[in-house]
């Protein structure tokens, strides 16, 4: 039989019993939807991920407390034992080569009190270095210089902090009592906005000294380093272990880890969990697919006399099985072509609508979408058709 | 050569306790260009045979040879080339495809046939089905589905698609069963002209007054050949 009236014929049957066909269809669209929908927002999660590490700078070094366990590759673990100090800061910044600034950071919780209000803020403590490592800009004021490092009581304000306790009014030169201390106010940042979920502007800095004497611990968060170019990141990551190593006795109970690295085991997290969202997405395939056999086999029983009087005038079995395996693919492309097209183009409007998380479906989804629904077709089809193909032409044509 | 030469075909049909002898040793040859008719009561086997001559049932025993071919080993492709080809069915009750219009009921055999003649176009296939209907009177209602058509109408469509492939042999059962007299009539008056055009034509009636219509008359009881007679030319 050719193809072209194989497909007349399957396209005749799709319309004979349009609601039907509709709504077995149903299942392929939502199957297919889900499918295309999963792995878009899986892979606009990765995309939004990955610019917003470049936006960072791919040249940042990190370098923590305590040892990363090699097997389970998991975060460090600070233990009272390892620390990084002030002297580790001091020997990098005097020693390397690859570095363009590196500072020590101290972190924790704060609030900020001016007057009546009162701001409950993230404080970072470094040195003056960390607007070239975090590309901060500063609005109004300065940020410390080389001289103030050494644990006066000076703060600069993120740009909402100084909002939020000052509203218009100038900040700079006024006090602010930080856990209850008086520090003078420096320097307000430029509004940065939102990064990965953590805002710039919120933030309070003072010099390191100053927050460790704020938190009453001499032992630094970590260390934040730049290397001077993107091609140095490694050499310096080598530097820095090295020199480090050396300092703590020849033990390496520190984790360097580059933005690079961090950025890699945040992809393979979130490609993981695009094919994991998509295999999930699959099972609704798989039900689309049994809803289109049971239609097909209700289909089957219900043309036993056509497929009689077609046997007498000389189809053959695979004349009828493919007849009957056309429909079933043709229901589930066009439903799974349905379901591609709408699943796309909601996406397209969610990028319209929040153009920040681009979750536009990838073009080659496309390929998976259509492979698979003609394959549910297939798969769930057979069946049906085979034993359609079986009917004995005798009984069918008795068949009312 | 004889068209149709069966010999001692035997079908047994079980129900339950009872044995049915649908085929008792039947035999007979039926001539190219014929006009025969079996006649008998219901149950007699007269169906069953017409079901083993067009290879849509197999005896139990005994030989039937088309056109010189045992067909007893053929496999179920070749029986359904063969019956493309060389057989078209005209049933009581039509079994007309329902949804598809007069002219795509009589094209759909050819749909078949271009998987043994690769030279069957789209418009070929057109062509034949348009000769069909236009051989039947009905050019004027190609478009209309089987239930805008009346009875008679209906079995003419059925006997446009027999016709299509121009088979040798036309295998018509109870073609006037399920028509009013007049209609009957003229379905009957098609066959013989068909027949006079060359077309070989064994039709299955229960009705004796039918049967007389044809040149030749088989009867049967039972299972059993028990009449075998040609009509003398009136």
């Amino acid at each position: 039989m050719p193809i072209r009236e194989i497909l007349v014929l399957a396209l005749e049957s799709f319309l004979a019993n349009k609601l039907r066909s509709g709504l077995t269809m149903l299942g392929m669209i939502i199957g297919v939807g889900a499918v295309v929908l999963l792995v878009s927002i899986g892979n606009g999660a990765r995309n939004y991920i990955t610019s917003e590490f470049e936006g960072l700078g791919t040249n940042l070094i990190s370098v923590q407390p305590g040892r990363t366990d090699k097997k389970t590759m998991g975060p460090p673990v600070g233990g009272a034992k390892e620390k990084l100090t002030l002297a580790d800061v001091d020997a990098l910044e005097r020693q390397s080569l690859n570095l363009e600034a590196v500072t020590g950071v101290m972190f924790g919780s704060a609030s900020v009190k001016v007057g009546d209000r009162t701001v409950n803020t993230s404080l970072l403590g470094s040195n003056e270095q960390l607007t070239v490592i975090l590309n901060i800009r500063i609005q109004a004021g300065e940020f410390f210089s080389p001289e103030v490092e050494s644990g006066r009581r000076v703060v600069v304000l993120g740009f909402n902090v100084a909002r939020q306790l000052f509203d218009e009014e100038n900040p700079i030169g006024k006090l602010v009592k930080i856990n209850g201390s008086e520090h003078r106010v420096i320097g307000v940042t430029a509004k940065s906005g939102q990064s990965l979920g953590f805002n710039m502007d919120d933030l309070t800095f003072v010099p390191t000294r100053t927050a460790m004497r704020l938190f009453n611990d001499d032992r630094l968060f970590g260390i934040r380093a730049r290397a001077k170019s993107r091609v140095s990141v490694d050499d310096a990551v080598a530097e820095i272990t090295e020199i480090l190593t050396h300092r703590h006795n020849g033990e390496e109970d520190f984790t360097v880890l580059t933005q690079y690295s961090m950025l890699q085991t945040m992809e393979t997290i979130l490609g993981m969990l695009t094919y994991v969202l998509g295999g999930i997405a699959m099972i609704s395939m798989v039900v689309g697919g049994i809803g289109i056999m049971n239609i097909m086999l209700v289909s089957v029983t219900e043309r036993t006399k056509e497929i009689g009087i077609r046997r007498a005038v000389g189809a053959r079995q695979l004349d009828i099985l493919k007849q009957f395996l056309a429909e079933a693919i043709a229901l589930s492309l066009i439903g799974g072509s349905i379901g591609l097209l709408g699943s796309v183009s909601l996406t397209y409007l969610v990028y319209l609508a929040a153009p920040k998380f681009d979750m536009r479906a990838p073009v080659w989804i496309m390929i998976p979408a259509f492979g698979i629904s003609a394959l549910t077709g297939i798969l769930f089809g057979v069946w049906p058709a085979r034993k359609a193909a079986r009917i004995e032409t005798i009984d069918a044509l008795r068949f009312e | 050569m004889a068209l149709i030469e069966i010999s001692n075909l035997r079908k047994v049909f079980r129900m339950g306790d009872e044995v049915i002898h649908a085929l008792d040793r039947a035999s007979f040859t039926i001539e190219e260009g014929d006009f025969v008719s079996i006649v008998g009561p219901s149950g007699c086997g007269k169906s069953t045979l017409m079901n083993i001559l067009g290879l849509l049932d197999s005896p139990d025993e005994g030989q039937y040879t088309l056109e010189g071919h045992p067909v007893q080993t053929l496999s179920d492709n070749q029986r359904a080339e063969l019956r493309n080809q060389k057989i078209g069915f005209v049933f009581q009750t039509f079994n007309l495809l329902p949804r598809a219009s007069a002219l795509r009921n009589v094209e759909m055999p050819l749909v078949y046939s271009a998987s043994y003649d690769r030279s069957f176009s789209p418009v070929k296939m057109r062509e034949m089905a348009l000769q069909a209907l236009d051989r039947v009177g009905l050019s004027q209602r190609v478009a209309h589905k089987p239930n805008e058509l009346s009875g008679g109408q209906r079995q003419r469509v059925a006997i446009a698609r027999a016709l299509v492939n121009r088979p040798k042999l036309v295998l018509a059962d109870e073609p006037t069963g399920n028509l009013d007299s007049k209609s009957g009539q003229d379905i009957l008056q098609l066959f013989e002209r068909l027949n006079s055009e060359g077309v070989t034509v064994v039709m299955v009636t229960h009705d004796p007054k039918i049967a007389e219509r044809a040149r030749r008359v088989i009867a049967m009881l039972d299972g059993k050949i028990t009449e075998d007679r040609r009509r003398a030319h009136s």
